[in-house]
């Protein structure tokens, strides 16, 4: 079979091929998707060999993402939040612990949970809430995320929320170089001791941060010093080869159209050739593919929790 | 057009999950939830369709969980790397 025989089996209906496009054989197709999960599966062991060749580059600031904050509880007719140093400690010993023991999510495999990191801290509290985010390209695209879920609207938008804490840290999470944004809520209790005592407790917790991270007794870290270390960590020196989620997302919209190509030709075909055949419907396999194909078009990485 | 109200029907399906889709943006467990909604809606459209066209057979069936589970897998992929 030379390469034009090939590409007619391949593409169009015919009779080596049972008047349908080989392509669109309910055999091929499960042949890429055993091809296309051997090569996800690839890609995770890859990512587990070789951490931090593939990754996220993004530009996050975090006084914009509180600018961003602010400027939505001002647009709902609420005060501005006041950025406080100590929370925003305890928004980066949260990253930190992130990326310490590779999970994402509010509670840690071994059960911490995100108030544990605002007593770590220090930070005594009548009100508290947390809104998590990763791999945004921009700081605004953060806050709108936000914005488009109704827990973490509510979270912005909370009355009771006097000051906030924020924190832009890089790091590797499974494998894989991540950008990752903690964003604190909190009003203290009404003692203005409260949030510069260290209890017992505190100075006892075991502290599972990166080295990175200042330890629990330096409690000179002020706002401004935060904003300074995350931007720090926030910047990409080097920005990572590979994402694998672009990866991904071009295999994904390549096989997808190429699926949804060769359905176009086969339908046109089988019109053209008055084709009768016990098969499904192309129509419907080409609103299907074209919704799924569209669906992975306007996927954008990042992710909130 | 033969079978129009079955297209019709078909692509609001289509167009309220991905619609919702949408909506959950970011929101990646709702996501996945509504791929596999789709894939799900989009077999029995499949089976209802060829029923009442009495021309349903294992072959047509198989050839719509195919389609649907390539394109699902795919989708669901990509928003686990997201």
């Amino acid at each position: 079979m030379n390469l034009g025989d090939w590409v007619r089996h391949f593409f169009t209906p015919h009779n080596t091929n049972n008047c349908r496009a080989r392509i669109l054989h309910p055999s091929v197709l499960s042949l890429f998707v055993v091809l296309f999960l051997l090569g996800q599966f690839a890609l995770n062991f890859y990512l587990l060999i070789s951490p931090s060749v593939l990754g996220f580059a993004s530009n996050i600031s975090p006084e914009r993402v509180i600018e961003a904050t602010n400027q939505k509880r001002a647009e709902n007719g609420l005060a501005p939040l006041t950025l406080n140093g100590t929370l925003s400690g305890a928004a980066q010993r949260k990253a930190g612990d992130m990326f310490a023991f590779n999970y994402w999510a509010h509670v840690s495999p071994s059960g911490r949970t995100p108030w544990s990191f605002f007593r770590e801290v220090g930070y005594r509290y009548v009100y508290a809430g947390e809104n998590l985010a990763k791999d945004f390209m921009n700081s605004e695209a953060v806050v709108e995320a936000w914005m488009n879920s109704p827990s973490h609207r509510d979270n912005i938008l909370n009355g009771n929320y006097k000051e906030i804490g924020l924190s832009v840290v890089n790091g590797t999470l499974n494998g894989v170089e991540t950008t990752l944004v903690v964003q604190m809520f909190g009003t203290p209790t009404p003692s203005p001791t409260a949030q510069t005592q260290t209890t017992p407790e505190v100075a006892l917790a075991p502290i599972a941060v990166p080295t990175s991270i200042p330890e629990i007794g330096q409690k000179e870290i002020t706002p401004l010093s935060n904003i300074v270390l995350a931007q720090e960590k926030g910047e990409v020196n080097s920005p990572p080869l590979l994402s694998p989620f672009m990866l991904t997302k071009t295999i994904a919209i390549f096989l997808l159209g190429l699926i949804l190509g060769a359905l176009i030709l086969d339908a046109v075909l089988v019109w053209q050739r008055r084709i009768v055949r016990l098969s499904g419907k192309n129509l419907a396999h080409l609103i299907f593919i074209a919704a799924l194909l569209l669906s992975a078009i306007l996927t954008t990485p990042g992710a909130i929790l | 057009m033969k079978d129009l109200k079955h297209y019709l029907s078909l692509l609001a399906f289509l167009s309220i999950g991905f619609g919702l889709f949408w909506i959950f943006n970011f929101n990646r467990q709702i996501q996945i939830l509504i791929t596999i909604c789709l894939g799900f809606v989009y077999v029995i459209w499949g089976v209802v369709h060829h029923g009442l066209k009495k021309d349903f057979h294992w072959r047509i069936l198989w050839e719509y969980v195919i389609v649907a589970v390539a394109a699902c897998v795919i989708v669901i992929s990509l928003l686990l790397r997201a």
